[in-house]
């Protein structure tokens, strides 16, 4: 009689190996449900991209749509404010400042700048050869006068000319005394106004794609600085896409390269972006920014 | 033994489910983060340049409609360096506030200021504009090319608070005569002559508009020889234009604070007392007989007498020598007697007020329009 040896019986109840259908079952699930995890994770890492991208160009799209109509809303065609209007450049005369003249002498005069919403005071940044324009307001004259100022420095004092309630409207307790290369003879409650010299352009930079760019004004080489990039990039001018576009006060398009200054009722800015993940199958977002200018 | 053994390879067996469970919530909770995220700073940035736009909006409305419901008297009245609060409106959400300021005698800025009433953001914008006033060339309480006669209580002072200045109270033409009362009370008017105040354009030119102009556009058209008492007349809180009603300078909230009549009367008039404002022309002979207060510019062309007491008169009086009738001349009437009680205040505001009231300010040239960010 055999008996079962207690080994044998030992080796039954430890065997714990799959079948070869198990084996190839579990493989065939386990790659299925890895397959299918990887592919849903790359498309969720697709649309982390994606949404990345979008948010960056989106950012870019509206820091340009935000600072560019600051400089070209209060531009005066009329009085030679739209320098130079290209498809890919505008140089403008902006206003960095304006206000109501408190007195002072004839080759410097006292500033009151306006005062900003909420009556916060505004970064007026006045410097030596910015261009101060007084209002010359006589019975048979009403003009705009240019006047260079060789130095500008920030005084406490007060404004006679205004009440206390132009508090409200002026900053009447940091003056600017703007000296003046000539005899200006302001008449104190007159209006003057700050400009300086800008240059917006695109340009492709040294990564080969193209920006949106500012050329700040150095006074004392008397010629804008090197451009500084302020958004993008863009997909480039050349396609017809990105750029400046001009039009009169009838809304007839004025023609590029050859736009009169003083003809421009409006500027349109289209940007379109330009992606710079490649591949990832996005529309390419485009801002158009419209500016009826003011001062007609 | 043998429920242990299995136990010890069920833990230790290595799996891929777990990681791959991991991997996947990690990146689907990164995908959708940055989902959020991007449709968050979106929404963001539309919502914020929408609500900057639409207080740009509401301020630019404001300061157009505070320009097109222009009060030229109570603009002509506000001293030069006053800046008045004109409105302050409050929708659900936002709130506008309008600012005029006056800072020489022709130029204003209308600032208007839209603020979001949740945040605080607001946005301001303002406009220069300008009044086609002339600058007079004679300033003065009496400017007279005829002769004056002035009684011991007549007061002529002259106020420069409207940012003009004047040389003297009483300006002569060189032929005119003056005749003042020794034993006038206070310190005798500045009295000064001018070759200018024998010129007829002086008299008969305002702005850009002749005598005949304004005769022909007057609000008031007398009858020849009238004897009048205006006074304000109102109705329910509202100013009644009739012809007795020559507005109302006494209180610049009255409802006719805001009326500025040119009147005119074709030859000779007669106030028997009452109030007004505004421009008074008179063709012939203007006799004030009773107490009467005026401000804006009496130009008369017969001679001016004044031979009641509580005569005031704010602005500027000027007598001419030539009646447009001359047939109806009088030799002896075309003169300026001031006998009684009588107060001749020199202001330029109130002086043009009358005139000026047709006049309406237009944006400075060039540049008018500004935006304070």
């Amino acid at each position: 009689m055999l008996t079962r040896r207690p080994c044998q019986r030992r080796l039954v109840t430890r065997r714990t190996a799959f079948t070869l259908a198990e084996v190839l079952i579990t493989l065939a699930l386990s790659a299925l449900v890895l397959g299918l995890a990887v592919s849903v994770g790359a498309r969720l890492q697709h649309r982390l991209l994606a949404e990345s991208t979008r948010l960056a160009v989106d950012e870019q799209l509206a820091s340009a749509a935000q600072l560019v109509p600051l400089d070209l809303r209060a531009a005066s065609p009329v009085a030679g404010d739209v320098v130079e209007a290209r498809d890919t450049s505008l140089q403008l005369r902006a206003t960095t400042g304006a206000g109501v003249a408190c007195g002072g002498s004839a080759t410097s005069i006292l500033v009151a700048s306006y005062l900003g919403a909420g009556a916060r005071a505004l970064a007026l940044t006045a410097a030596a050869g910015d261009t101060l324009w007084v209002l010359a307001d006589t019975d048979s004259l009403e003009q705009w006068r240019p006047f260079r100022v060789s130095a500008a420095r920030r005084i406490a004092g007060s404004c006679p000319q205004l009440d206390a309630a132009g508090a409200q409207l002026f900053d009447v307790a940091h003056l600017w005394a703007l000296d003046l290369r000539d005899s200006a003879l302001a008449t104190p409650g007159t209006f003057v106004r700050l400009t300086r010299p800008i240059r917006y352009s695109f340009y492709r930079a040294g990564d080969g794609h193209w920006y949106l760019g500012v050329h700040s004004w150095n006074p004392a080489a008397a010629q804008f600085n090197l451009v500084q990039p302020l958004a993008g990039p863009y997909a480039s001018p050349l396609g017809g896409g990105t750029g400046f576009r001009y039009f009169d006060v009838s809304s007839a398009a004025l023609t590029l390269g050859s736009a009169d200054g003083r003809r421009v009722a409006r500027v349109e800015m289209q940007l379109v972006a330009e992606s710079t993940a490649a591949g990832l199958g996005l529309p390419a977002d485009t801002e158009r920014v419209v500016v009826a200018l003011r001062n007609r | 033994m043998t429920q242990r053994v299995s136990r010890a390879n069920r833990a230790a067996r290595k799996g891929v489910a777990l990681i791959a469970v991991l991997y996947f919530l990690i990146v689907c909770g990164l995908a959708a983060t940055a989902l959020l995220w991007s449709e968050r700073t979106r929404a963001t940035n539309v919502l914020g340049a929408r609500g900057g736009t639409r207080l740009s909006a509401v301020a630019d409305s404001a300061l157009y409609a505070a320009l097109a419901g222009w009060q030229p008297a109570d603009r002509l009245r506000q001293p030069v360096g006053v800046t008045i609060l004109l409105a302050t409106r409050s929708a659900p959400d936002v709130r506008t506030r309008v600012f005029i300021t006056r800072t020489t005698r022709r130029l204003f800025v209308i600032v208007a200021e839209a603020s979001q009433i949740l945040d605080g953001s607001a946005r301001r914008v303002s406009l220069l504009v300008r009044l086609p006033l002339a600058s007079t060339a004679l300033r003065a309480a009496l400017i007279s090319a005829v002769d004056v006669t002035i009684g011991a209580q007549a007061r002529i002072v002259v106020d420069t608070a409207c940012g003009d200045t004047t040389t003297a109270a009483v300006l002569l033409a060189p032929s005119a005569a003056l005749t003042l009362d020794s034993t006038v009370i206070g310190s005798a008017p500045s009295v000064a002559r001018s070759a200018a105040a024998a010129d007829s354009a002086t008299y008969l030119r305002f702005d850009n508009a002749w005598w005949t102009d304004l005769a022909t556009a007057a609000d008031v058209r007398l009858a020849s020889g009238a004897h009048v008492t205006p006074m304000p007349v109102t109705s329910a809180s509202s100013c009644v234009r009739v012809e007795s009603n020559w507005g109302d300078p006494s209180a610049p909230t009255s409802p006719c604070a805001s009326r500025t009549p040119i009147v005119y009367a074709p030859g000779d008039l007669t106030i028997d007392g009452g109030l007004g404002q505004g421009a008074l022309l008179v063709d012939g002979h203007l006799l004030i007989a009773g107490p009467f207060t005026f401000s804006g510019q009496i130009v008369a062309r017969g001679g001016i007498e004044m031979i009641a007491d509580n005569i005031a008169i704010s602005g500027s009086v000027n007598a001419w020598r030539a009646r447009g009738d001359t047939l109806s001349a009088h030799a002896d009437s075309a003169r300026v007697v001031l006998a009684r009680r009588t107060t001749l205040r020199y202001s330029g505001c109130d002086a043009w007020q009358g005139v000026a009231s047709w006049l309406v300010p237009r944006r400075v040239r060039d540049f008018a329009w500004m935006e304070q960010l």
